[in-house]
């Protein structure tokens, strides 16, 4: 019984998918839009092979993604000093963080223009962007991960002679961690649509780059193809990297509902 | 080591003009050795003289000492275990054992070489390695007095540490309380609200009385260890402990 449904879930996601392509196919085929406004499937997977053949589009894969993992680490590390400041003094977090909800609330495209009276056209401008469309959620997460610490955890370091100074290693960032995961989660999300948008704006490789270049010449294929590949990738490394590490620590740490089923 | 409470006392100031008293002034000495069980209903005043000798408050007046001077704050040679295990998920069970053992010098290897007897005194040697989250209650609770015990402590600190767990969880803890006081001749104050745990464990038990918090009764339990939580004989001593809380609440109320 646990096995079967256990095979019909993983059969799930899957038939689900072919399910709406088929849907896609379908109505394309009806032809109640031209082609060139409403491609099929296989028109879409026709154009990725065309650009697969052409270095344009392995360059531009490599470019998006070199723009996200720099400007995220750089988001990264400043967010995490931020929400330690936060988490640790009072007012620190009373001031950055009604000022971080409100820069929340600016769409990421909103920050491309700024970059470009920064940076000009180069790489910074897209750091930027990605720096400013994700530092205040990770700001807000490792705060609010530190200020939801169990105080138990410190009182028990304390009462075990930890030192003051060895507790931010020691147990705080520990204990804050999956709050902490689940912040780096959404700023990479937060990250790369800061780096699709700048590059829709300002750039001559990149994803962001093909969708832009798709809208000039016309081509709703490349556009949606384009548009698929960063959903895939959004989602490949949200399941293989943060998804898979937030759920080892929340596992760890206990915070799964499957420790209080087995309790 | 002669721990001597003298006279300490504990209030709160709710407003300027009204306080609360937690603690009315105590005063018992505590020998070297001994298990000595604080037991009455929630709100006597109990805990609050476990955090005094802890060093987490300071009392409002009198004193503590321990061997003539005065406890000033929290430290190494009491070591205080709660209801809650506070293990951190983070370590497995034997660093969260060497957790509070100094590291400046100490290589990790031989850190957890130093809490491997401590580990079969706890009968975890088969759980050295796991996780937290795989570990029952009663085994949590069993790594928390061993994480204490690693630190050597002088005196081992109680404050209800049994009371989340299922009975037969307890009924092994109890036994093995006794076992570590015979083996390792620690002082251990044990703070309760459940008399026949205070009989089961204590060679003296203090009976603590709520508003203001006081002891009101002091009783030497000479049963031989190791004692059954539910030999007849503790089971007499928890009625009688319950009957002298019981008089002095009679008492109160006639005057």
């Amino acid at each position: 019984m646990k096995r079967s449904s256990k095979i019909s879930s993983a059969l799930l996601v899957p038939s689900f998918y072919f399910l709406l392509l088929a849907l896609w196919q379908v109505s394309a085929s009806l032809r109640l839009l031209p082609d060139y406004l409403f491609p099929s499937p296989l028109d879409v997977a026709r154009r990725l092979c065309e650009l697969g053949s052409d270095h344009l589009l392995w360059q531009s894969i490599a470019a998006t993604l070199a723009r996200v993992v720099i400007g995220f680490i750089l988001s990264a590390s400043i967010g995490l000093c931020l929400g330690i400041a936060m988490g640790t003094n009072w007012a620190v977090n009373k001031t950055l963080k009604s000022f971080f909800l409100g820069m929340q609330t600016l769409p990421t495209v909103a920050w491309t223009p700024v970059a470009i009276l920064l940076f000009g056209l180069s790489n910074w401008g897209i750091y930027f962007v990605v720096i400013m469309s994700s530092v205040s959620a990770m700001a807000i997460a490792t705060a609010d991960g530190i200020l939801n610490i169990p105080p138990i955890y410190l009182r028990a370091a304390r009462t075990l002679g930890t030192p003051y100074r060895a507790m931010y290693v020691r147990v705080i960032i520990p204990a804050a961690l999956p709050t902490l995961v689940t912040g780096l989660k959404l700023g990479w999300t937060l990250g790369w649509h800061g780096a699709v948008s700048a590059e829709l704006i300002k750039s001559t490789v990149g994803l962001g780059f093909l969708l832009d270049m798709g809208r000039e010449l016309d081509d709703a294929a490349q556009i949606i193809g384009i548009m698929l590949l960063i959903i895939v990738f959004g989602l490949l490394l949200d399941k293989f990297i943060f998804g898979a590490v937030e759920h080892r620590i929340r596992r760890r740490w206990g915070l799964t509902a499957e420790r209080d089923l087995r309790r | 080591m002669k721990l001597i409470i003298k006279n300490a006392a504990q209030s709160y100031e709710i407003t300027p003009q009204r306080k609360f008293a937690a603690l009315a002034p105590v005063s018992l000495e505590i020998e070297e050795g001994e298990l000595v069980v604080f037991v009455g209903p929630s709100g006597c005043g109990k805990t609050t003289l476990l955090n005094l000798i802890a060093g987490f408050i300071k009392p409002t007046s009198g004193e503590i000492l321990l061997d003539g001077k005065a406890v000033e704050g929290p430290g190494r040679d009491r070591l205080m275990i709660f209801q809650e295990p506070a293990l951190f998920p983070w370590l497995n069970v034997i660093d969260n054992i060497t957790f509070g053992l100094p590291r400046r010098w100490l290589h990790p290897a031989a850190r957890r070489e130093t809490a491997r007897p401590l580990l079969r005194m706890m009968h975890l040697e088969d759980f050295e390695t796991s996780a937290i989250h795989e570990l029952s209650g009663g085994m949590k609770q069993r790594v928390a007095l061993a994480r204490a015990l690693a630190l050597d402590p002088r005196i081992l600190l109680c404050d209800e540490p049994f009371s989340a767990l299922d009975a037969m969880s307890k009924f092994e803890l109890y036994l093995e309380l006794q076992r570590i006081h015979r083996e390792t001749h620690k002082t251990i104050i044990f703070v309760t609200h459940h008399m026949q745990e205070a009989a089961c464990l204590g060679d003296r038990v203090f009976v603590f009385s709520g508003s203001p918090g006081r002891v009101v009764h002091e009783v030497k339990i000479n049963l031989p260890r190791p004692r059954d939580f539910n030999d007849p004989k503790v089971v007499a001593f928890a009625a009688e402990l319950m009957s002298k809380l019981g008089q002095n609440k009679e008492q109160r109320h006639e005057t």
